[in-house]
């Protein structure tokens, strides 16, 4: 697909969503740790396939991932990215236990982190088939401890060979002063990005 | 120095200097000329550059052409070059579990179609694939020596692999 043809209108409508499912996630996210936490959409854009892993900071750093595969009438990879040392922090809110080493994840708390993924990614998720009135469904969270950039790459190969650009949506995560260092992207396939295109074209708002 | 290549991108250094990548089902292609002491690196996506894109470091063709281009551009004799790989994961193999619904071959077998484009376009162009680590479901960083001509390949939780 061509960047060229999103109109100015659908950009607007796509950081209108992408704002209404923060707003979502951000409540999910804060009951999940029983504290004021947010996610704060840093960027909605098209980035070239090749650029994507230029969005982590540093790309050559391990990093712990959680990946959901979206289904329906969108589909795509969801992907959660957090530093080592802001897994072991999440883990220890939500598990109220001190994890002294990351290497050691055992697999409560892999679970932990991947219920994080799949709270806060259904949440942003629901807010996005309520405004469009569209279905998606999401499969089980997947857990990967990985370098960043070589997660992030495994996530845009699928569409690179045929599609140029991969639509970002861009966030970070703060619980209550602390900022979380983690990163949570939306890549949709191009052709649900089309059919998702065409359906707020034609919505009137 | 170490010099670092990002995604689709390649690069020409001399010794002392130290090129580095971080790759998943990517690979990263090093051609050098030791006696020489220069080497270059390219990380390529895919395989074929089709459409006659100008990103050549894109694809695995294209960047193996680039690089002996820039090689004999300097009078550098294309028989005294020789190339080691690496990269090329499976990635999608662990979340296989998750991916009961989509799922094309292409996808699964992007890492193993960019290993043949690339195995291919080196047997094409006369150059000797000295070593390859390749395959398996995990990144790699890998940081080559034009020096040694060494690679290393680091990955999570495994012992560094120098080839």
């Amino acid at each position: 697909m061509s960047i060229t043809a999103v109109s100015d209108k659908q950009m607007n409508e796509l950081r209108i969503i992408a704002a209404k499912g923060a707003e979502n996630a951000n409540l999910a996210f804060s009951r999940w740790l029983k504290e004021k936490a947010r996610l704060e959409i840093t960027d909605v854009s098209f980035v070239p396939s090749e650029d994507i892993v230029k969005n982590v900071g540093d790309a050559d750093r391990m990093v712990v991932s959680v990946l959901l595969r979206m289904n329906g009438d969108i589909k795509g990879n969801m992907i959660f990215i957090f530093s080592e040392d802001s897994a072991a922090y999440l883990i220890e809110k939500v598990g109220k236990k001190k994890v002294s080493k990351l290497n050691e994840l055992n697999t409560m708390n892999r679970s932990i982190l991947e219920e994080t993924g799949n709270i806060v990614g259904t949440a942003f998720l629901n807010s996005l088939v309520a405004y469009l009135d569209i279905s998606i469904s999401t499969s089980a969270p997947a857990f990967i401890n990985d370098y960043a950039a070589a997660i992030l790459e495994m996530a845009v190969m699928e569409y690179a060979p045929v599609s140029d650009y991969a639509l970002l949506f861009k966030t970070k995560f703060y619980e209550a002063n602390t900022k979380i260092d983690g990163y949570f992207f939306i890549l949709p396939s191009p052709e649900s990005l089309s059919s998702l295109l065409e359906k707020i074209e034609g919505r009137e708002r | 120095m170490v010099i670092n290549v990002s995604m689709a991108d390649l690069k020409v250094a001399e010794t002392p200097d130290i090129l580095q990548t971080t790759l998943g089902s990517c690979i990263g292609i090093t051609i050098y000329d030791r006696g020489n002491n220069i080497g270059g690196l390219a990380h390529i996506m895919l395989p074929v550059n089709n459409n006659g894109d100008t990103n050549k470091a894109k694809y695995a063709d294209s960047a193996i052409s680039e690089l002996i281009r820039l090689f004999t551009k300097i009078g550098i004799d294309r028989s005294s070059l020789v190339s080691k790989i690496a990269g090329g994961a499976k990635m999608f193999e662990i979340t296989k579990k998750i991916n009961n619904v989509v799922g094309s071959s292409y996808m699964l077998e992007i890492g193993l179609r960019n290993e043949e484009a690339v195995r291919e376009g080196l047997r094409k162009e006369g150059i000797r694939l000295i070593a390859a680590e390749t395959g398996k479901n995990y990144g790699r960083n890998i940081q080559f020596e034009i020096a040694t001509g060494k690679m290393t390949i680091k990955s999570h939780g495994r012992e560094a692999i120098i080839i």
